[in-house]
């Protein structure tokens, strides 16, 4: 029997910042997309659309081992990181 | 005239005549295009108190230095001039081809001012410009006018038309083109029919001048690259705005049954991929746009195709109406569109008068025996089409909620989803303050697209009154808008994430001169100013209680969703507008000081 | 080499009529673009994209010689040499040979400079070897 793969988490675009600039990060199967963002240090409330294995899911999907899932930031005029820096700036 | 068609196109309907000025250097120079010649020739032409749907109302089409050209997104199109929905400032931003077409017949606007006493074609071919007969067109749905012109003149004419919708002079008639797109909110579809203009047919073989045609091309080239490298290109292109369905679901803002809650039980099947799999079948994108969002669909069950539906349209006509099934919403997308009613404001006037019908408020007598209930197809198809052709209970929803409210009366004002007369679109905005101040602001009533500001309440606390919400909503009002005056749309730099300063060289290379984002916002900062003039031109004792949003959202938390509980309260509007109005140099009362006009040069307008 | 085109993932923006004019002619105008888009709507609601396949049949045709090979391999219309004759434009298979004497004193035609490709947002066009019946 071989050791669990995991999920693999592919961030697309500023999400990237949140796992130190890679592209995708490994994480356990078992839990909730929503807990694995939690343990990531990103907000629920930012990610638009899971799409696992091709198909969107909720956030409350559980992860399966082998698992490729696509995070897609709701992004509408600033990533996230730049959200903050423009805040209380009178332009 | 480096960047410009060179020539604005002035149609007299009522004495059938069309003459050609020169663009003002100095107009070009301090307003660019689009919007900003909107409001520069709104004010030149419109006299105070002018009936909207009178000969003294002028309708302004502008294209702009970026509009086809290189440039990715360069095909938005504005339509700027007084509402008949609001009676305030209108402006309707098309996409598609036609702004491009403005360009190579060597014009920057079109302005259509007096009303023809009989239907008539504004057709445009280069230097030609005549009104022709539209008797038999008259009555047509847009769709089938488009088809028939293309046949007629030929598929590089582009072609711009109104409905039954328009005809008939309800409120918040579109204006149609490219087969699906829209001018669509204000009643600008009025004005044309108001004006008996039934479409515009126009082409051109021009080229654009440029000042500087290797930067340009070079700065073009880097700006698509920028697109095609950008990590959310391939999202995007595949969902368009559908992107944000079940996000909106996830956060409470999917307006559902009248906005009485933001998120709906049977939105599942309007998500976005949902959609891609059921319907969809082409992806089709505007002039010069690498990221096409809108979505060509198939609608088998109904043996029919229509551009759509986007976000809005699902907003409002699906979850707004509780109605659950995607097919169904393309379908009612597709009466819109070719009957030239605003999919926006439609949907939200249904929720109204099915709430009204559920309090007893409207009865079966009001609704010709058709008993209004959330989530009955038939009576959104019978609605869409009572309204287009203001029959039965279409006569009372064509006037817009605020004015169908009035009528009725019995507190239906309390769930009349609008402000300033303008039916609010597809944000619920019980608990998201920086967006329900945006809502509250926008210049043309309850429209979202001036500061997109949803994202940023859920980045920062939806919840929370504070400075730095204001002047992120500020921004955004004040840089935004600044595509539609550009004629380019800003949803590559909104979803995509490219960066503004790519936009800079480009435009001085078009124009040959030198403009920052900072010269920019200052022009978008101007043109706010004007346009809140232009409220108080038109509307007395015009101020704050204008701003004030719908009672729904300080009076009536949702029972259901993330946001159950949820509510904003009077106390807390009222304070997001005292910041806002000290932030933008306004009175108390919500009107330009006097500094802030001298400031922005505009002492002579008020 | 040639241009290639797949039309399920035209989106009809055009932009590559613009780029493709802006390097023939140093023109922002699509009505001066050396490949043609198609819109088929309402129904079925597709585009289709015709582009030079460098087949060579313009050249064959062209009385004068002024459709000339580069040093590329591609096909190319030399100005100074073309009279307008216009007998390229109905043997072209794709539709793709162009004469509009008011828009320019030459026929034009795709020299296969690649820009329609850098501006194609959907990857619908890409430059590559042609195929042979067998590959």
């Amino acid at each position: 029997m071989s050791a669990p793969t995991g999920a693999e988490l592919r961030l697309i675009g500023s999400l990237k910042t949140y796992v130190g600039g890679r592209e995708s990060v490994t994480v356990e199967a078992g839990q909730t997309v929503r807990q694995a963002l939690a343990a990531l240090g990103i907000r629920p409330e930012i990610i638009a659309l899971v799409i696992a294995n091709g198909t969107q899911q909720p956030k409350d999907y559980v992860l399966k081992d082998g698992d490729s899932v696509e995070l897609l930031a709701v992004i509408g005029g600033g990533s996230p990181s730049q959200a903050v820096n423009r805040a209380g700036v009178q332009q | 005239m480096n960047g410009y068609g060179g020539t604005i196109l002035r149609v007299n309907l009522t004495e059938g005549r069309i003459t050609r000025e020169r663009t003002p250097d100095a107009v070009a120079r301090d307003f660019l295009g689009g919007r900003g010649f909107g409001v520069h020739f709104l004010f030149q032409e419109v006299p105070k108190g002018a009936d909207p749907l009178g000969p003294e109302n002028t309708l302004i089409i502008s294209s702009g230095p970026f509009a086809g050209m290189l440039i990715p997104g360069g095909g938005k199109c504005d339509f700027t001039c007084k509402s008949p929905l609001t009676g305030g400032y209108a402006s309707a931003s098309l996409g598609g081809l036609f702004t491009a077409e403005i360009k190579y017949a060597g014009l920057d606007s079109i302005i259509l001012e007096g009303s023809s006493p009989r239907p008539v074609l504004l057709f445009i071919d280069g230097d030609k410009a005549e009104l022709r007969d539209a008797s038999s067109l008259w009555g047509k749905g847009t769709i089938t006018v488009e088809r028939a012109l293309k046949e007629e003149f030929g598929e590089e004419f582009q072609i711009a038309s109104i409905g039954p919708g328009g005809e008939n002079l309800v409120s918040f008639a579109s204006i149609n083109h490219d087969w699906g797109r829209q001018a669509g909110r204000g009643g600008v579809g009025a004005v044309m029919g108001a004006k008996r203009l039934k479409a515009i047919a126009i082409h051109g073989t021009r080229s654009v001048p440029v000042a500087d045609v290797e930067a340009y091309r070079a700065a073009g080239l880097a700006l698509f690259k920028a697109c095609k490298d950008a990590p959310g290109l391939k999202p995007w292109q595949s969902y368009g705005t559908t992107i944000v369905t079940s996000w909106c679901d996830e956060v409470g803002a999917l307006p559902t049954r009248n906005f009485r809650a933001g998120s709906f039980e049977g939105a599942a099947g309007l998500y976005g991929p949902v959609m891609r799999e059921k319907i969809v079948i082409t992806d089709k994108g505007c002039f010069s746009c690498p990221s096409p969002c809108g979505k060509y669909s198939r609608m088998r069950r109904f043996g029919t195709y229509v551009e759509g539906p986007e976000y809005e349209t699902i907003g409002l006509i699906g979850s707004n109406l509780g109605i659950s099934d995607i097919e169904v919403v393309a379908q009612a997308n597709l009466l819109c569109d070719e009957l030239g009613i605003d999919t926006i404001s439609t949907g939200n006037a249904i929720g109204w008068a099915i709430e009204c019908f559920e309090r007893g408020i409207l009865t079966l007598a009001d609704t010709d025996g058709l008993e209004l209930r959330f989530g009955d197809s038939q009576v959104v198809f019978t609605l869409i089409e009572k309204i287009a052709r203001r029959e039965g209970l279409g006569r009372l929803l064509a006037e817009g909620v605020k004015r169908a409210s009035a009528k009725v009366g019995q507190g239906s004002d309390r769930f009349a989803i609008h402000v300033k007369g303008m039916e609010q679109s597809a944000y619920a905005t019980h608990s998201a303050t920086a967006m329900l101040l945006s809502y509250m602001t926008c210049d043309v009533g309850a429209h979202h697209n001036r500061a997109w500001a949803i994202t940023y309440d859920l980045q920062v606390g939806r919840d929370r009154v504070v400075p730095e919400k204001v002047a992120r909503v500020i921004w955004l009002q004040n840089f935004r808008p600044m595509f539609d005056v550009l004629g380019a749309c800003r949803l590559q730099w909104v979803e995509l994430d490219i960066d503004r300063e790519l936009y800079v060289p480009a435009l001085e290379a078009i124009t040959g001169v030198p403009r920052t984002w900072k010269d920019l916002e200052t022009v978008g900062e101007r043109i706010w100013n004007l346009t809140r003039l232009f409220w108080a031109r038109e509307n007395d004792g015009f101020g704050r209680e204008w701003d004030l949003p719908p009672p729904r959202f300080y009076e009536d938390p949702p029972a259901t969703g993330p946001t159950a509980g949820q509510i904003t309260s009077l106390d807390d509007v009222q304070r997001l507008l005292d910041m806002y109005y000290e932030q933008r140099g306004w009175t108390p009362d919500g009107l330009p000081t006097p500094q802030t006009l001298s400031r922005l040069g505009l002492t002579e307008v008020a | 080499m040639r241009l290639y085109a797949n039309n399920d993932k035209c989106s009809g923006c055009r932009a590559c009529l613009v780029a493709c004019s802006l390097n023939l002619f140093r023109e922002t105008n699509p009505k001066k673009a050396a490949l043609r888009i198609l819109a088929h709507f309402p129904e079925p609601g597709t585009f289709e994209v015709k582009v030079c396949t460098q087949c060579g049949d313009c050249a064959e045709a062209c009385p004068t010689g002024a459709i000339k090979l580069n040093d590329r391999g591609v096909h190319y219309v030399e100005a100074a040499e073309c009279n307008l004759c216009e007998a390229c434009v109905p043997v072209c298979p794709e539709g793709v040979m162009f004469v509009r004497t008011a828009l320019a004193d030459t026929a034009w035609k795709c020299d296969l400079c690649g820009d329609c490709v850098s501006a194609c947002g959907t990857d619908a066009l890409w430059v590559a070897e042609e195929r042979t019946a067998a590959a």
